[in-house]
């Protein structure tokens, strides 16, 4: 019996073995959309717990690590939504900012920045952190949350508008 | 939106808000088995089930001729 249906009927060793050689990828995509390493490594727990649980749905013909993916991405997704819910805000890897010739400006600027893409819905600061920031596909993005290459382009879209009126709202014009 | 305008927003965020390079230096795995420990391991009994367990181990005991009774019951 392969690996993957050996997975689907249960078998504790073939999880074993997708969990090690997934486990890596699902972090880092985890990782790049809730920004803070120890939420990840729970979250990472907390995808891995739902795909144990769901293994009698997974079709062995499939992607597995697609899969993988596109729960990590819905799990991240409701991580971002209660963290927003309990304190308004996502935590922030320390960052520096570039060099500037007025580094007080970019640092005003960057603060800004920050503050509206925190206040940004769930859905729509996953993809803008994809698509922007990771420079990922749109098809990337997609696979990672569930939606089209479509859907995707649509929300980066609509981020970047919501973002401009953020900015504007808070005095900083791009 | 033009490209552009996407393209220097998109620049100014990653400025702000650097793309995360973080890779995984632990196993997880010890954590996942304590998880499916935890998740599929027998459940604590409510503690209203020993409230039930200790009313009738009580009345048993107040009342001994009950007893057949309640084994009657059951």
């Amino acid at each position: 019996m392969e690996q993957l249906e050996c997975f689907a009927a249960g078998d504790l060793g073939a999880f074993e073995s997708l969990f090690r050689h997934y486990q890596a990828e699902i972090y880092g995509w985890i990782v790049r959309l809730v920004r803070d390493p120890a939420a990840a490594e729970d979250l990472t727990i907390e995808t891995f717990w739902k795909i144990y649980r769901s293994r009698g749905r997974f079709d062995p013909g499939r992607s597995f690590g697609a899969w993988a993916r596109r729960i990590a991405g819905n799990t991240a997704l409701d991580h971002l939504a209660k963290v927003r819910a309990e304190t308004g805000h996502v935590a922030e890897l320390d960052s520096e900012p570039m060099d500037a010739p007025d580094p007080a400006r970019r640092r005003e600027l960057h603060d800004a920045l920050r503050v509206a893409f925190r206040s940004l819905p769930p859905k729509l600061q996953a993809v803008a952190t994809l698509a922007l920031i990771e420079e990922k596909s749109y098809a990337e993005v997609g696979e990672a949350l569930g939606i089209s290459a479509a859907a995707a382009k649509s929300r980066e879209f609509r981020a970047v508008r919501l973002l401009r009126k953020k900015l504007e709202k808070l005095g900083v014009g791009l | 939106m033009n490209q552009n305008e996407r393209e220097r927003l998109a620049a100014l965020l990653r400025e702000a808000m650097p793309p995360v390079h973080r890779e995984l230096d632990t196993d997880l795995w010890p954590r996942m088995l304590r998880e499916l420990d935890r998740q599929t391991g027998p459940r604590p009994v409510p503690w209203f089930d020993w409230l039930l367990l200790a009313g009738a181990v009580s009345w048993c005991a107040a009342f001994p001729a009950a007893l057949g009774a309640l084994l009657y019951q059951l």
